[in-house]
């Protein structure tokens, strides 16, 4: 009997460290704290080029390490390199973007931190281009497919569409739009890939 | 569970010693090198064909009433010639001040085990892709860039004294604003006008308050 409880406890003890680890209970009341963005331009990837590890939670844990030239050096092995056309879906101008990430140093998994740094820059020829920094939390999408292993495809085991955006904000700006104000946030959606919310205001 | 991730060897870039000199009169200088072609990141043309083009190693938006713009890549080195990040470059022609076109660069310097630095310039001459046959060709590649020297500085403006400006960044580079300037230093050229040559960018930044 006392084995048996010692198993249960153990269980029980694994899977709540999971949850906490996973979830983060302390961080479910930072999206009350996120500012909307008054009408915002959904830009859509209609192509692109990709280079480095993958923008996923196993690309940022590290089971994908770069084995191609030249992000084999082992100053940029675990970083990506994205060239995409942008849409506005509205038959607007087309914006040519390069965005560059990489995962942090100070990640932990002890302390639920998975976490990249990121930086956009979109140019509209002709009419202006914008720099977009910030840093992508990978921690929910990783909480998602674990879930989504142990619970299937059914209620709750789907993978849904997340904000992946912590702190961005717009850095600079030039050309028509060097006067704009503004934000962005960028989804990462099991469809479709990436999105992009982006948030100006033109003065 | 919890000594497993805490244990668990998440990746982390390598990281050289930074070559940053201070400077007497305040903030610190930084210099950044690309060689080309051998640093340079090939973008296939894999973006959409009617607007993308295929430059050798220049990925080209090309829209119909506009002129181009143009997105390439590199590995960036410091002043020891390390590798240490990748370097993207956006290039078009946007309005200035008064309206009127001017051909402006923007560089994004990514340096993982540091952090992110972004810069923006006017160009003194036009290095945006050039068509030449039909086909897209770097600037550096280009027939005649280079029949009037072999060294440009490429920044003017808008920051004083004709240097671009450091517009800030993330990790180390967090509050840090400045200037720079870029320069294209031509070593070969081949009968082709196939080129091989140096980027340098030399930054003096100091934080912003």
């Amino acid at each position: 009997m006392p084995v048996l409880v010692a198993i249960v406890g153990l269980v029980f003890g694994a899977m709540f460290t999971a949850f906490t680890l996973l979830q983060d209970p302390l961080n479910l009341f930072e999206s009350a704290l996120v500012q909307p963005m008054a009408d915002p331009a959904q830009l859509v990837t209609s192509s692109e080029i990709d280079r480095g590890v993958l923008s996923t939670p196993a690309g940022i844990l590290g089971f994908e390490a770069a084995q191609v030239d030249p992000f084999v050096d082992s100053a940029l092995r675990y970083a990506r390199l994205e060239v995409a056309l942008l849409d506005s879906g509205d038959g607007g101008a087309r914006a040519l973007a390069v965005k560059l990430v990489a995962p942090r140093a100070d990640n932990s998994l002890a302390r639920g931190r998975l976490v990249a740094d990121s930086a956009w820059n979109l140019i509209w020829p002709g009419h202006g281009s914008v720099f977009l920094v910030g840093r992508e939390d990978y921690r929910p999408l990783l909480a998602d497919q674990v879930w989504k292993g142990l619970l299937g495809s059914g209620p709750g085991g789907t993978l849904q569409p997340r904000a992946i955006s912590i702190a961005p904000r717009l850095l600079g700006s030039g050309g028509r739009l060097a006067t704009a104000a503004g934000s962005y946030r960028e989804y990462w959606n099991p469809d479709t890939g990436g999105e992009l919310e982006l948030g100006l205001d033109e003065n | 569970m919890l000594a497993a991730a805490a244990i668990f060897p998440l990746p982390v870039h390598e990281r050289f010693p930074s070559r940053i000199e201070v400077l007497t009169n305040g903030g610190r200088s930084e210099s950044f090198v690309i060689h080309w072609p051998e640093d340079r990141l090939q973008l296939p043309g894999e973006l959409d064909g009617a607007a993308v083009n295929e430059a050798d190693g220049v990925a080209v938006l090309a829209p119909r009433r506009r002129g181009p713009a143009a997105a390439e890549a590199f590995r960036l080195r410091d002043s020891e010639d390390r590798v240490i990040g990748i370097a993207s470059r956006l290039t078009a022609s946007l309005p200035g001040r008064r309206g009127r076109e001017r051909s402006a660069s923007s560089w994004t310097l990514l340096i993982p085990s540091r952090g992110l630095l972004m810069l923006t310039q006017d160009n003194g001459a036009n290095v945006g892709p050039v068509k030449v046959g039909g086909r897209w060709l770097a600037a550096v590649d280009s027939p005649g860039f280079w029949a009037t020297g072999s060294r440009y500085r490429i920044s003017a403006g808008p920051a004083a004294g004709g240097r671009g400006r450091v517009l800030g960044g993330t990790g180390e580079f967090e509050s840090l604003t400045g200037e720079y300037s870029e320069v294209w230093e031509l070593e070969e050229l081949a009968a082709n006008q196939r080129s091989e040559g140096t980027i340098l960018l030399s930054t003096v930044t100091s934080r912003s308050r």
